[in-house]
């Protein structure tokens, strides 16, 4: 039943961000929206990004368990990328609000632990120790989550698809290249933080 | 909150985190902080005591301190640093300097309010079971008081009643709004639940002050019997999420001498309590009981018992009417407090039911400019003898001077109850306690500089 009253919260908001910017959202205009009263958006949130950073936690983990589900970054990677062309308003109203750059750090976060959970069931990746698992996480959290951004800040142009697909794809025939690297020197038995 | 203050925030919350890591070794170093950034010595004496505590690792205080660290959730224990010691003490402190000067008024460090005034409970002598069940101050009316304290400086909430608990969701919503403020309760304690505990560890800022009058039998002699196994069953499951409390005592003729005793103070202890608020019993309200005030022998008791388990016991206490001198007298008319009913009128202190302000109809600032409180400002310390600071029951005239002065009326919220009436109540009381008070200061103090 509470998580019922903040999903019903994170509906409004969404719904109020596919019209205008964060900065002419107020809690009263959530509460409004979905008929329940500020203390008991309060109850729940402490302010208006604490709603935004559910709500990205919330998506962030259905993307984690889907990942999971099939071991494909591929498939994560393109959720993402029609998750964007769907929700283009909303996004740009976030991003072109005031704390908009704020989210960006989340989606870093989130680029992270969707790499993760798909490299979980990645044929091959078993074998790797958990150090050099989440050191490829990083290197592609950086390449998934800067291309993304680019494209975020650039309006999320139609005509750029192709090139965020190409690109995409690039970086999921490296990763293949990129588990065979840490798996030589995992055999190699090097120190990561001494030797690297 | 200008710049300079920033950094100091930045700077201070960076040394709780070095703090956090080993308290053993950096608890002493953070004193150190604390001694640079007091340069204009407004917490000399404060910092004095301190000292001494520190650089004794089996001094109670340092026990209480180090029980923190064992005691209490990491993110609780952070929160009520930032909260109660940066923002309301260090940094709020020099706000409401400014702007007690600004508004040529008192600026209180906390304020004490009402969300209801309904209670679950009926007990003998309290003002709030005279109430009837019927007042609240909605979210919005509390939210403003807070924002309005907060451009004020004010960091602190302290919630009365009535039972806020019975408001624990909107008390929760102004906890999660309001994260850089401290907030606490007094309560009864018998809404106090795991889901409740389980909300208070996510908001982290909330802290309860659980009513006892002893042990069972005083404590269901006067809140009605189960109610202490209620308390017990409440302590039990804050202990268990490492949530801090306190207790509030009211002492009376009849429980004086267990409230006052060595086993109640273990016992205290023992419950897991960080904290012990004492009031004497008041004869406030129409229906009060008078003969459950404390004489004046059995005040000095509670003033000598009080001190000496201060020396001895990890708990911090206070005890409102015998610890003027560590306060300069009465903290209440805006000095260092106020009350805020549930009716919205806002009063001097939670035990002087006379108002000339309501917060539907003035600001914070405004009720502070009104006669009642500027008359208090003017008036304050209502004596020199500071075990005598009490306008009603040790100096009973000035309240009346007070009340006629600014043009107050009674606030009860049951049955408007004449100042005159109020005060002869505690006229014997005051007369009795002023000798005894009066050889307690001099053994205590040198009385040649009284006057300062």
């Amino acid at each position: 039943m509470p998580n019922r009253t903040k999903e019903m919260l994170a509906e409004s908001l969404m719904k109020l961000l596919a019209r205008r910017t964060l900065d002419k959202i107020t809690i009263q205009d959530i509460v409004d929206d979905c008929g329940y009263n500020r203390q008991t958006f309060y109850y729940h949130f402490h302010d208006i990004y604490d709603l935004i950073d559910w709500i990205f936690a919330a998506q962030t983990q259905e993307l984690i368990e889907k990942c999971r589900a099939c071991g494909s970054l591929d498939v994560g990677v393109e959720a993402v990328i029609a998750y964007m062309r769907g929700n283009r308003r909303l996004i740009l109203n976030i991003l072109r609000s005031v704390n908009g750059e704020k989210l960006l750090d989340n989606l870093y976060r989130s680029a992270q632990s969707i790499v993760l959970s798909a490299l979980e069931n990645h044929p091959g990746v078993q074998e790797l120790s958990a150090e050099y698992r989440e050191l490829v996480a990083e290197a592609f959290k950086y390449a998934l989550a800067g291309l993304l951004i680019d494209w975020m800040r650039a309006g999320i142009p139609e005509d750029r698809v192709h090139k965020i697909h190409t690109m995409k794809a690039i970086y999921i025939g490296a990763l293949e290249y990129a588990l065979d690297t840490v798996r030589g020197l995992q055999a190699l038995n090097l120190d990561i933080e001494r030797d690297l | 909150m200008g710049i300079s203050e920033k950094i100091k925030r930045m700077g201070l919350s960076k040394a709780y985190d070095y703090l956090d890591k080993d308290p053993d070794a950096n608890i002493p170093k953070l004193l150190d902080w604390v001694d640079k950034l007091d340069r204009n010595d407004s917490l000399a004496s404060q910092r004095r005591v301190f000292h001494e505590v520190v650089d004794n690792p089996d001094n109670n205080w340092y026990r209480l301190i180090r029980s923190f660290w064992t005691d209490i959730d990491a993110g609780v224990r952070k929160a009520l640093f930032e909260n109660l010691i940066l923002n309301a003490t260090l940094l709020g402190g020099a706000e409401q300097a400014r702007a007690r000067e600004k508004y040529g008024c008192n600026i209180p460090w906390a304020i004490l309010m009402d969300p209801t005034s309904a209670c679950n409970l009926h007990c003998t002598g309290c003002w709030a079971a005279e109430y009837g069940n019927k007042l609240n101050m909605d979210f919005a009316t509390l939210d403003s008081i807070i924002e309005q304290g907060k451009a004020l400086g004010v960091y602190v909430y302290i919630y009365s009643g009535g039972e806020p608990l019975v408001r624990k969701r909107d008390l929760i919503a102004l906890c999660n709004k309001h994260s850089d403020c401290e907030f606490l309760a007094f309560t009864n304690g018998t809404l106090i639940d795991e889901e409740f505990a389980e909300d208070m560890l996510r908001v982290k800022n909330f802290i309860p002050a659980i009513s006892v009058e002893g042990f069972e039998e005083d404590t269901d002699f006067r809140r009605g019997a189960g109610t202490y196994r209620a308390v017990e069953r409440a302590m039990r499951i804050l202990k268990e999420h490492k949530l801090p409390f306190g207790l509030s005592c009211c002492y009376t003729s009849k429980n004086v001498d267990v409230i006052g005793s060595e086993k109640y103070f273990d016992q205290m202890v023992d419950w897991g309590a960080k904290f012990c608020w004492f009031f004497t019993y008041m004869p406030v309200g129409v229906d009060a009981v008078p003969d459950l005030m404390a004489s004046a022998q059995q005040r000095a008791f509670m003033y000598q018992q009080v001190r000496a388990f201060r020396k001895t016991k990890p708990l911090f206490t206070l005890d409102f009417w015998n610890d003027g001198e560590y306060v300069n007298g009465c903290i209440a008319g805006g000095r260092c407090y106020l009350h805020i009913n549930a009716g919205g009128d806002i009063e001097p202190c939670a035990f002087i039911h006379y108002s000339d302000s309501n917060i539907h109809e003035k600001t914070l600032v405004e009720a502070f400019q009104s006669p009642l409180f500027m008359a208090y400002r003017q008036g304050q310390p209502f004596n020199e003898n500071h075990l005598r600071p009490c306008p009603l029951l040790d100096n009973p005239d000035r309240l009346k001077g007070l009340v006629e002065q600014s043009g107050a009326h009674s606030t009860d919220l049951q049955n408007p109850e004449d100042v005159d009436e109020l005060c002869e109540k505690c006229r014997l009381a005051a007369q009795n306690w002023a000798p005894v008070a009066d050889a307690l200061w001099a053994a205590g103090h040198d009385t040649s500089n009284m006057k300062r």
